[in-house]
């Protein structure tokens, strides 16, 4: 039997219509739908075949740890990266597929000013523009590429590297909110020193070591670097200045 | 987010940085498609003398930094040849844009560096170089993956036609996607989605719909309230379009990047009227 027969073909929202959603959150209206148990859209707007397809009962599970999402979406939802940075899959994943893991994980405080709600919802429930930042903003979307940018085969655990960018909510943050964190030796580098250096999670010494390489980074081509040689320059940073 | 190497403080002279050098380090990049791959062929001119050979005894080295942030594929390419080897990458692992960062850096930690086209302010001087160093920036360059020339200069790579389903109220522009939406109002979006059916209409179209819009859109480009939107698609596209059809006035410009869009809508008014007479 072919396995896709378990799996349900995931609809696109056209690009028009998650442009529309995006755009009609500043009408008080369309706000309040954010308030409800399934989110109310145009069907005809999400017919499109994307040729992706998720198991039908896969889920996310707001209460476990954040890595166990992250690999579990990983391994159900093959896509490559241009499928993974199509803002019409994430947006309608947000609003429909995962909507009630939406609403429990990214809970909107509609007591709050309005102008902070809409821009809540855009930065978690949306993806409207490409960069690094917000790939891992939106509520969905981070989920797949955590694990994709650290994913290792070598290893023999090969989500070691995951669990440790994972392990404080400030190294993803630090680490990839960055451009030099979309370079695979840094990132790579970066958590190799963090898993051997778990003293370095502790107040805010991750996000200076990233400040610092980063400054480094203004003169040096850190990239070109070699994986022990980003790890060195960490070492040395530690020794210095985070002792 | 890519990096912008021009506006840093080095602790050395960089070539192709302010004006550091009496020499020039400038690069030419050609992108084609092949089988599901892209070729990216690369060729370095370098006139300063000092630093080929430290490219020659391989304590410096020739770089491209490749990166996309639609896909967060970023990779560092190296060689010692000034025609290195023309670098394929799947073309699944790239999507739209693309940019690309040029370098000479340093392979080993060099103590007493010093190069004899220095500008005058360093003349004499030695810097300690550490392995990495950026020595020579050749500026940066864009490309845009798995898109077509004609693709890229069509107004529908950048713009579209919504509505905000208000009754009889102006059209307006939202900047806000990747694409910027010419708004309008229920009605007029209704009756457009009839008459774009219409071969005959399109030309109309694009003087009665986008050639005004488009008009706001290049003096809006042109403006500094534009700024917050410079990372949005339409944009780094428009930026290029303007200045290939650069004119001192918004509303000749965005006529000729719509390529005389006044005479095509006469032209076919014209021959509209000419078969139904």
């Amino acid at each position: 039997m072919n396995d896709n027969n378990h799996k349900k073909e995931i609809p696109l929202f056209t690009s028009k219509y998650a442009n529309r959603l995006y755009r009609n959150l500043e009408i008080e209206e369309n706000l309040e739908t954010y308030k409800e148990n399934h989110f109310a859209f145009e069907k005809n707007f999400a017919s499109g075949k994307s040729g992706i397809f998720i198991n039908n009962n896969f889920k996310l599970d707001p209460d476990v740890h954040i890595s166990n999402n992250s690999i579990s979406l990983y391994e159900n939802l093959s896509i490559d990266e241009i499928q993974a940075s199509d803002n019409r899959l994430w947006t309608y994943l947000t609003h429909v597929h995962f909507w009630n893991f939406m609403k429990k994980e990214w809970k909107i405080d509609f007591s709050k000013d309005r102008i902070k709600i809409i821009d809540f919802i855009k930065d978690r429930y949306f993806l409207n523009t490409l960069n690094i930042r917000s790939l891992t903003h939106n509520g969905i979307s981070r989920l797949w590429w955590y694990t994709h940018l650290t994913i290792d085969e070598s290893r023999k655990d090969k989500y070691e590297l995951t669990k440790a960018l994972l392990s404080l909510q400030d190294i993803p943050v630090s680490l990839l909110e960055r451009s030099m964190g979309s370079s695979i030796n840094v990132r790579k580098a970066v958590l190799e020193f963090v898993l051997e250096n778990p003293e370095i999670k502790k107040g805010k010494k991750i996000q200076d070591l990233m400040r610092l390489l980063n400054l480094a980074g203004g003169v040096k081509n850190i990239p070109m670097l070699k994986l022990n040689e980003i790890k060195n320059l960490l070492e040395g940073i530690k020794r210095h200045y985070l002792s | 987010m890519p990096m912008n190497y021009n506006n840093r403080a080095y602790p050395h002279p960089v070539l192709g940085i302010a004006n550091n050098f009496n020499d020039t380090f400038e690069v030419n990049l050609k992108v084609s498609t092949d089988k599901g791959k892209i070729r990216i062929s690369i060729e370095y001119s370098l006139s300063n003398k000092d630093l080929y050979k430290f490219i020659k005894s391989r304590q410096a080295i020739f770089c491209v930094q490749i990166y996309c942030k639609g896909t967060l594929y970023r990779e560092v390419f190296k060689s010692y040849k000034s025609l290195p080897e023309i670098i394929e990458i799947p073309s699944t692992r790239l999507h739209e844009q693309v940019d690309t960062d040029f370098f000479i850096c340093s392979c080993e930690e060099i103590p007493d560096y010093t190069n004899s086209e220095f500008s005058d302010v360093y003349k004499g001087h030695t810097f300690l170089i550490e392995k990495g160093d950026i020595l020579a920036y050749g500026g940066k360059g864009v490309f845009y993956a798995n898109k077509s020339f004609e693709e890229l200069k069509s107004v529908s790579a950048f713009m579209n036609i919504d509505t905000d389903n208000k009754k009889k109220v102006p059209m307006y522009n939202n900047y806000d996607s990747d694409k910027i939406t010419i708004m309008l109002s229920k009605e007029d979006y209704e009756l457009y989605q009839i008459i774009v059916k219409e071969k005959i209409s399109i030309d109309t179209l694009h003087s009665s719909i986008v050639l005004p819009a488009l008009s706001e859109v290049v003096r809006f480009h042109q403006s500094d309230e534009s700024n917050e939107y410079s990372d949005k698609k339409w944009y780094m596209l428009l930026e290029r379009l303007i200045d290939e059809n650069k004119t001192d006035d918004p509303l000749q410009t965005t006529q000729k990047i719509l390529n005389l869009p006044i005479n095509r809508s006469f032209n076919s008014m014209y021959y509209y009227e000419m078969i139904n007479r």
